[in-house]
C-alpha cells in the first residue's frame, strides 16, 4: 500500500493537504505509539477535531418502511452528521 | 493510499459492486490502516490529558496497553484481528468524542477487555488483577464475564486463560483458538459460571453480537431510536436459521456474492423488533464500525439476504472512501432520491446509490439465474426494474455533481457503466 492523504478543508482540491500520512497497514502497536511523523500527527489532529463526524449511521427500513419509494416513503440515508 | 495505488481491476470491480477477493483484501487493509489511525489518536489524546486523569486510570491504561503489545508480539495476526473487530471502531470513536473527565475515563476502561481478548487470541501468558467497576469484563468478539466484585483475576499459560471474578462468583477458562480465521473461543474449557459467549453464525466466522456495549449508539437507530436487542430477546436459533437460509439463497444466486458477504462482515447485531411490526426490517451500518450489520430479525431468508448485501456495500464504500476520498467535505447541495423523502447530500446519495446498485445486480442475477428458487425469482423480477430506474436517477445526480473528487467521478462513471449493462438481455453482466 502506498501513502494515504488527509482530506482537505479546502473544497477546491481533490486529495487534500499535501502532508502524506504514512502507511499504517503493517505497523506494530509499539512502533505506532512511538511514531511522531508529521503526516501522522496532522492526521491525528484532524481525527481529534472531527471525531463526531464518524458517528454517521446509514439505515434503511423500519416500521412500514421499504427500500425504495416510487412516490412517498422514508428511511434510507445517513443521520448523525455530528 | 492514493487512487494510483489501487489496481485498476480492483477499483473497477468495487465500482461495479462485484465481489473480488483482491478487492476484499484491499478494503480490509484500508480498514486496518484507518483503525490504527484511530488507535494512535487515542494514544495522543491519552498523553495530552494524562496529567488530568486519576492516577489509577493512567496506571490501568498503561497496564492494558502493555498486555496488548505483549499479545501482539506473540501473535501479530491474531491481535490485528482483535483490533479490527467492528465494535472496537465504535469504542474508539465514542472515546475520542467523549468530554474530558469521568466519561472519558469510563471509556478508557474498555481497553482492558480488548487486551485480554488479544491475550486469549494470542495464547500468551498473563496474570494479575483487572478492576472492573462496571461489573462486567467485555472481551470484544468473544463474550462477557459477569464480575460482581468489580474486579477480575487473570492467570494463563499454555494457551489457556482463566478469568475469575475477584470474589470467585464467576469464572471461565478460555482456550486459544486453534485455527487462524476462527474468531474466538466459543467453547470454554470445563464449566463456566457467569460467562456469556458470543456465538458464530452457521458456516462462517461472523458472530451474532448481542453483548458488546458499543454495538449500537446510545441514541438508537433511525427515527424510532431502535435499541440493541439483549439476551434473552436475541435468541440465537432463529438468527442461525435465517443466516443459513440466506446464505443458501445467495450462494444459489451468486456464489461470489455469498463469499464476499462472509468475508466483509464480522458481526451481525440484533436490533429490537417490536411485536407486530410491519414493513421491512430496519438495518443499518455505522461508519465507525464497518463490518457489522445492525438489523432486526427479518421475516424470511430473502429479507436477510437483501440486508446483508445492502449493508455490506455501505461497509465497502466507507472503507474505500477512507483511503481514496470519493467526494470533498463541506458540499451543501441536497438532492431528491427515490429511497428517502427528505433531500440528501451527495455523500448520502452516493452511499444509497451504491447499496441499491448492488441489489439491482443481485436482482438481475436472481431473475436470470438457472438455480434460484421460484419465489426468489418472482421477487427479483418485481424489484429489478424499480431498482434499476431509481439507481439510474441517483447516478444522474452524481454524474452532474461537482462535489466528487477525480476518483469519485471515475468511480461513479464505472458504476454507471455497470448499471447500463444490467438488464441488457443479450449480455451477461459478468
Amino acid at each position: 500500500m502506498g501513502e494515504q492523504r488527509n482530506r482537505a478543508a479546502d473544497p477546491g482540491r481533490d486529495t487534500g493537504r499535501t502532508v502524506a500520512l504514512p502507511d499504517l497497514t503493517d505497523v506494530d502497536l509499539r512502533t505506532l505509539r512511538a511514531m511522531d511523523d508529521p503526516g501522522l500527527i496532522a492526521a491525528v489532529d484532524q481525527v481529534l477535531k472531527s471525531s463526531r463526524e464518524f458517528g454517521q449511521v446509514w439505515y434503511v427500513g423500519g416500521e412500514g418502511g421499504q427500500r425504495t419509494f416510487p412516490v412517498t416513503g422514508a428511511l434510507e440515508g445517513e443521520e448523525g452528521q455530528g | 493510499m492514493t487512487l494510483a495505488a489501487v489496481p485498476l481491476e480492483v477499483f473497477t470491480e468495487l465500482a461495479r459492486t462485484r465481489p473480488l477477493p483482491e478487492a476484499t483484501a484491499a478494503l480490509r487493509a484500508a480498514l486496518h490502516a484507518r483503525r490504527m489511525l484511530l488507535v494512535k489518536s487515542l494514544l495522543v489524546r491519552f498523553e495530552q490529558r494524562r496529567a488530568l486523569l486519576a492516577p489509577e486510570v493512567g496506571r490501568r491504561f498503561e497496564q492494558d496497553w502493555a498486555l496488548l503489545e505483549r499479545a501482539e508480539r506473540s501473535d501479530p495476526a491474531a491481535v490485528r484481528d482483535v483490533v479490527d473487530y467492528p465494535m472496537i471502531g465504535a469504542w474508539l470513536t465514542e472515546t475520542l468524542a467523549a468530554p474530558e473527565g469521568p466519561a472519558f475515563e469510563r471509556h478508557l476502561a474498555y481497553l482492558g477487555g480488548v487486551a485480554v481478548a488479544a491475550a486469549v487470541r494470542a495464547g500468551c501468558q498473563v496474570g494479575g488483577t483487572l478492576t472492573q467497576p462496571s461489573g462486567s469484563l467485555v472481551l470484544p468478539g468473544l463474550g462477557v464475564l459477569h464480575c460482581p466484585s468489580g474486579s477480575a483475576r487473570l492467570s494463563g499459560r499454555g494457551g489457556l486463560l482463566r478469568i475469575t471474578d475477584g470474589a470467585g462468583g464467576s469464572e471461565v477458562i478460555l482456550p486459544r483458538p486453534t485455527a487462524r480465521g476462527e474468531p474466538g473461543t466459543r467453547r470454554p474449557v470445563g464449566s463456566e459460571r457467569g460467562w456469556s459467549a458470543l456465538r458464530t453464525l452457521p458456516g462462517s466466522t461472523v458472530v451474532l453480537d448481542d453483548l458488546d456495549p458499543y454495538r449500537v449508539p446510545r441514541r438508537g437507530i433511525g427515527p424510532a431510536a431502535l435499541p440493541a436487542a439483549d439476551r434473552p430477546h436475541s435468541d440465537h436459533r432463529p438468527w442461525a436459521r435465517r443466516w443459513h437460509e440466506a446464505h443458501t439463497l445467495l450462494s444459489a444466486t451468486d456464489p461470489g456474492r455469498a463469499a464476499e458477504t462472509s468475508a466483509v462482515l464480522r458481526a451481525v447485531v440484533p436490533l429490537v423488533s417490536p411485536v407486530g411490526g410491519a414493513g421491512i426490517p430496519m438495518s443499518a451500518t455505522l461508519r465507525s464500525s464497518p463490518g457489522a450489520v445492525l438489523t432486526q430479525l427479518p421475516a424470511d431468508a430473502s429479507e436477510l439476504a437483501e440486508s446483508l448485501v445492502h449493508e455490506s456495500h455501505h461497509t465497502k464504500l466507507a472503507a474505500l472512501h477512507e483511503f481514496v476520498p470519493l467526494y470533498r467535505p463541506g458540499g451543501g447541495t441536497l438532492h431528491r432520491v427515490a429511497w428517502r423523502l427528505d433531500p440528501r447530500p451527495v455523500p448520502a446519495v452516493l452511499q444509497g446509490a451504491y447499496a441499491h446498485l448492488a441489489l439491482t445486480d443481485l436482482w438481475w442475477r436472481a431473475r436470470t439465474g438457472p438455480v434460484t428458487p421460484d419465489a426468489w425469482r418472482r421477487k427479483a423480477t418485481q424489484q429489478f426494474e424499480t431498482y434499476r430506474e431509481q439507481v439510474g436517477e441517483a447516478l444522474s445526480i452524481l454524474l452532474e455533481s461537482d462535489e466528487l473528487t477525480f476518483a469519485g467521478r471515475e468511480f461513479v462513471q464505472e458504476m454507471s457503466r455497470h448499471h447500463a449493462s444490467l438488464g441488457v438481455a443479450t449480455r451477461n453482466p459478468g
